[in-house]
Parts: structure tokens; C-alpha cells; sequence
């Protein structure tokens, strides 16, 4: 087995910006990418605001019509990564790809229920919304011969697919993988999200004594995982070092949320455990932090649980208030925040957090970034059906 | 350290068919549902059954997880969502069907009616069944778990034919695999993959290694 595990290449298509860089000189600037949603009617939804996807022109890398919107996102962050970690056509075609999503190819899917509804069928469609339709196109684009799965673990499955890929390159399955998350916006996806009243008729105030709720967004982020070896035999720069995770669930209820955080302490136990590091080692959290009341008590019980005294001492952000939620990539585009947090010793904002809750009271690194050199960094995911996924990365 | 296949248990049709028709519900222990999707039915059903047949009941605790492969997961249950937010607007939609719609439904109940709160992975696409089978392989391998349920489902429903499938084939195969247990080791276990009849979406690659005489 592989006993060291890099991150050598990142890529995003997001609300924040359309490549990583631009997305993390946007986030340490104190930017938000929600604004009203251009791309749906908003009738009826608790919030006309998301963070949609601006200025994407998928023409620079695929053919109209030839995937979801939700596949462009995804091959494009993939192709970035794999630019962005100087793959070859031959090293990326060998790469594993673990891709995953909530829900696919939303466009898709409501295309296929407006055909339905004239009483016709279209199969190729209907193929394009399939949640493994994305890793599969971009297998095929790159002559893929390496390992492929998707997942579809609710809003962690971004960071799912991160500890999927580095379980892969433990085992051996392969030595470079391209892992994370992409969804698309729909009026399904909204309307079904309004309903649970998940979305604040407000803004999204991570960690605030007024939040309501959070505001969902689409994109796609993903990284280049890659063993020691093969990142010293082709002289590649390590980003930051992959260091454990764990994924758990509730096992409590389908959409109510677990008020203690008993699942999501776990998930973090155990990845301290998979990280082999003790947790008062840990310099910076990178949040779920939906701005919902229950996640973010829950999160902060669950940190205080694990973490003990030195809670106090972590500095924890939620970027969602400047991404939005994105869903599916919610996870990998926090890992690539953390991963470039512990890179430039810039810990990314919690935008919104102007009035702290006295249930809340740890440092949340309130509405500006912070210069902080750190070595350990965690971030979290939790989603619908009870899901919690933790990552650990470390200072390269 | 060895990796044992200490239960297991399968929905299937019957042999030649592709089409299972009602459940019997009252046949499995189950806590009373407000509502279930027929492929989070199925897979609950399959899942009791392995679990029984592993001597295991709930909770099962932390170490203890659960992969589950599906290509169509609940996809009827977004059909009807969609069909609600069609007649009704955003208002009108319905929140048990949304949370119901999810591809990771049925591992989400699955997870909740047995209380496993390890490990966790809801696969999804055409050779999920078999991925998520050794997946559990690798999570008992790496520690991520102890014990793991695993398998994968599929449902027939309107939204499915929308594939253009014909001879579509449903139902759920589960294993319970176990560091050092009783039982078949996972090489032994499983038959040299044959073909199969029907097109049965995230199954077939289980389906095609399913020993039914272990």
C-alpha cells in the first residue's frame, strides 16, 4: 500500500469564479457569489437567490448537446485538476475518477419529464441524467483505462469521492486519481429544497444568532490525488498532503437532524483515527456550516464533543455565505478551500456572521479573512438521509 | 486477517421472470413507514433478510457500515415529485416525496431502520451493485468498519422504462461480510461471472457472481 498520499492539481466551476484561482482570490476578498437566479423561474421558492454558474462557455471544451450541463461542470473542474497537476494524456487516461452527485443531470431529468408528458420517451436523455453519466464522459473523452465509480451521497459526497479516491490509492487500484463533486441547478432540485424549508428567505448567515436557512448553488471542484511515488517520479508540487477520512451516518432520520451531532463527532473521531493524529493537532476547520439552526449547533456540539478544550482554541469558517451550497460539490470545493488554506496560511471568511449565538461561541473566522499559518486542517460534510463525511489534510 | 460472508439475502423474481409484484410486507420486521419507494421497499426487505440470516439484529453501532449500488435508485419517487410541481408550483411540492426522491434513499432507511452509523457509501450507475459489494471489502480492509452490509437494488417503474430498457429485471441482493467470521471468505464465495438474462441495471454485475448454493 501506498503511505503517503498528495494533492497535486485542483479545479472548480463555480458561483465564486470559473477556475480555482480566480474562485480563491474571489473567497480570501470577502466575495459572495449569490445573486438573483437568473437560469429559473423562482416562483413560489423561499429565496429568488442562488449561486448559479455566470459566464460558463462550454464550447472551449465539448460539443453542444453532447452531456447534461451538470457533466460540463464536472469535466471541466476534472480537466482543470488534471491541467493544474501537469497529467499527461497517457497518466491522466491511467487515473482513477471518482465522481460524485445528489442529483445528476438535473436538466436532464426535467427534460425527460416534459417528454413524458407528450407521451414520448428519450432514452439518450434519460441516459444524460444519470448520476454516473458525467465520470463516464469524461472517461471516454480521456481513453480512460483507470478505475471509475460514482457516488451519490447527498450533500457530502464532494468529500466522499476525495476519501473514496485516496482508499483507492491505499489499495493500489490506482496511483492518480481525479475525485470530487458536481451538481446543477433545477427547479426540482429548488422547489424540493424550498419545501423542507432548508433555504433562508433571508441571506445565508453561517453561525449567526438570525440565521434561516441556506441558499443553494451548482458547480462542480475537483482534485488530483496522487501516492508519494508517482508525484516525485513525474516532479510534480504537492498542494497539500491527504492525510485520513471517514464518512458516517446518523442512522436517525431520513431529513431531521442528529441535535447532538453524534454523527458528524464520529465522522471526525474516525478520521483523526484514519489520519493517525491526535485531535489537538488540528489548527482549522473548514465548516459545513449550512446557516440552518440545527446544522450549525449541531456542528459546533459536535466539534466542542471531539475536540474538547481546545475548541477554543480552532479557527473554524464556513465559506457557503460566499459560494452558496453547492450540493454534491459542496465537499470538494471545501477541501480545495482548506487545501489552499493551509498552502497560503489565509483562513477563507464566514461571510454574514455579524450577530455570534451564545450556542455558537467558538471562532468562526466572522466576515474577514485571516492571515494564520496552520498544519492540520479538517473539513466536513453532512447531507440529506444523515450523511457526515470528514477530511484531513496537511501543510506541504 | 480473513474477510467472511456471514449472511446473506435476495429479492429476487421468480426464476425466469423479471418482476417480483406486491411485497408482503407484514413478512419483515420492519418499523411502520409513512411512505417508501418500491426500490427503498425492496432493499429494506433484502437488508432484513441478510441481517437475519447473519444472526444480527439492530442497532448495530459505529462498527458497522453499508454500501448499496443502484443505477435507478428512487427514480419513480422523482417522477411523481416532478409530476406534483407540474400541477402544483413550488408551493404545492411535496417534502416526503423530495426526501424519498434521493439516490441514497434507500441506504439512508436501510442505515436508520438498523441503527449502522459507520461507515456509509451509496454508489450509483450501471456496475454499482458489484462496486459497493467491494467497496464493504475494502472498508473492512482499510478499518473504516467491522462488519458491512452490502449489495445494491433496482425497481421497475415508469420513470425506468424512460431508459428504453426492455426485459428490465428487479429486486435486491444483499451480503453481510465480517472481519474474521463465520462463514465463506469473500474469494470463495462469489461464482466466476456468467451471463444473465434481462437487463437488470446495477444488479447485473452481482447478479452474474450471486452464489445462491453458499
Amino acid at each position: 500500500m501506498s503511505s503517503q498520499i498528495f494533492l497535486t492539481g485542483l479545479g472548480l466551476i463555480s458561483p465564486l469564479g470559473l477556475d480555482a484561482d480566480s474562485f480563491w482570490q474571489n473567497l480570501i476578498t470577502n466575495q459572495s457569489g449569490i445573486a438573483p437566479l437568473a437560469k429559473l423561474p423562482t416562483d413560489g421558492l423561499r429565496n429568488a437567490n442562488g449561486g448559479e454558474v455566470r459566464g460558463f462557455d462550454w464550447s472551449q471544451y465539448g460539443e453542444d448537446g453532447d452531456c447534461d450541463e451538470a457533466s460540463q461542470f464536472a469535466y471541466a473542474a476534472a480537466l482543470e485538476a488534471a491541467n493544474n497537476a501537469g497529467l499527461t494524456d497517457e497518466q491522466r487516461a491511467r487515473a482513477g475518477l471518482v465522481f460524485a452527485t445528489n442529483f445528476g443531470g438535473a436538466a436532464s431529468w426535467e427534460a425527460c419529464c416534459d417528454i413524458a408528458r407528450e407521451g414520448d420517451i428519450d432514452a439518450e436523455t434519460f441516459a444524460q441524467f444519470l448520476p454516473d453519466h458525467a465520470v463516464h464522459y469524461t472517461a471516454n473523452r480521456w481513453n480512460g483505462s483507470g478505475p471509475t465509480a460514482t457516488l451519490s451521497n447527498a450533500c457530502s459526497s464532494g468529500a466522499h469521492a476525495i476519501g473514496l479516491a485516496a482508499d483507492w490509492i491505499r489499495l493500489g487500484r490506482c496511483d492518480i486519481c481525479v475525485a470530487g463533486g458536481f451538481d446543477g441547478l433545477g427547479i426540482s432540485t429548488l422547489a424540493g429544497l424550498s419545501i423542507l424549508r432548508t433555504i433562508s428567505p433571508d441571506q445565508i448567515r453561517p453561525f449567526d444568532a438570525r440565521r434561516s436557512g441556506t441558499i443553494f448553488g451548482e458547480g462542480a471542484a475537483m482534485v488530483v490525488l496522487e501516492s508519494e511515488t508517482s508525484m516525485r517520479t513525474r516532479g510534480a508540487t504537492p498542494i497539500a498532503q491527504f492525510m485520513g477520512w471517514s464518512v458516517t451516518n446518523n442512522a436517525h432520520h431520513l431529513t431531521a437532524p442528529d441535535k447532538g451531532g453524534a454523527g458528524l463527532a464520529l465522522a471526525m473521531k474516525n478520521a483523526l483515527k484514519n489520519a493517525n493524529i491526535e485531535p489537538a493537532q488540528i489548527d482549522y476547520i473548514n465548516a459545513h456550516g449550512t446557516g440552518t439552526q440545527y446544522n450549525d449547533l449541531a456542528e459546533t456540539e459536535a466539534i466542542k464533543t471531539v475536540f474538547g478544550a481546545h475548541a477554543q482554541n480552532l479557527a473554524i469558517s464556513s465559506i457557503k455565505a460566499a459560494t452558496s451550497h453547492l450540493m454534491g460539490a459542496a465537499g470538494s470545493i471545501e477541501a480545495i478551500a482548506t487545501a489552499l488554506a493551509l498552502r497560503d496560511g489565509i483562513l477563507p471568511p464566514t461571510l454574514n456572521l455579524e450577530e455570534p449565538d451564545e450556542n455558537c461561541d467558538l471562532d468562526y473566522v466572522p466576515q474577514q479573512a485571516r492571515a494564520r499559518n496552520i498544519e492540520y486542517a479538517l473539513s466536513n460534510s453532512s447531507g440529506i438521509g444523515g450523511n457526515n463525511a470528514s477530511l484531513i489534510l496537511k501543510k506541504v | 486477517m480473513t474477510i467472511n460472508i456471514i449472511g446473506t439475502g435476495a429479492i429476487l423474481p421468480q426464476s425466469g421472470a423479471l418482476s417480483i409484484g406486491p411485497i408482503e410486507r407484514a413478512a419483515y420486521p420492519l418499523s411502520p413507514k409513512t411512505y417508501l419507494d418500491r426500490a427503498s421497499e425492496l432493499a429494506l426487505c433484502a437488508a432484513s433478510l441478510a441481517l437475519q440470516n447473519a444472526g444480527l439484529s439492530g442497532p448495530l453501532g459505529a462498527d458497522c457500515g453499508l454500501c448499496i449500488g443502484t443505477q435507478f435508485g428512487s427514480v419513480e419517487t422523482m417522477r411523481i415529485f416532478e409530476e406534483k410541481l407540474h400541477q402544483s408550483g413550488a408551493r404545492g411540492a411535496s417534502p416526503l416525496l423530495f426526501s424519498h426522491s434521493y439516490f441514497n434513499a434507500a441506504a439512508a432507511l436501510i442505515a436508520i431502520e438498523w441503527g449502522i452509523s459507520g461507515h456509509h457509501a451509496p454508489f450509483g450507475g450501471r456496475d454499482s451493485a458489484w462496486q459497493a459489494v467491494e467497496a464493504a471489502r475494502d472498508a473492512i480492509e482499510l478499518g473504516h468498519a467491522q462488519t458491512m452490509l452490502c449489495g445494491g437494488v433496482e425497481a421497475n417503474s415508469t420513470a425506468r422504462s424512460w431508459a428504453g430498457e426492455n426485459q428490465s429485471g428487479e429486486g435486491a441482493l444483499f451480503v453481510v461480510l465480517q472481519r474474521d467470521g463465520d462463514g465463506p471468505t469473500f474469494e470463495e464465495f462469489w461464482q466466476a461471472p456468467h451471463a444473465i438474462e434481462g437487463d437488470w441495471g446495477a444488479l447485473g454485475a452481482l447478479l452474474a457472481r450471486w452464489n445462491p448454493t453458499l
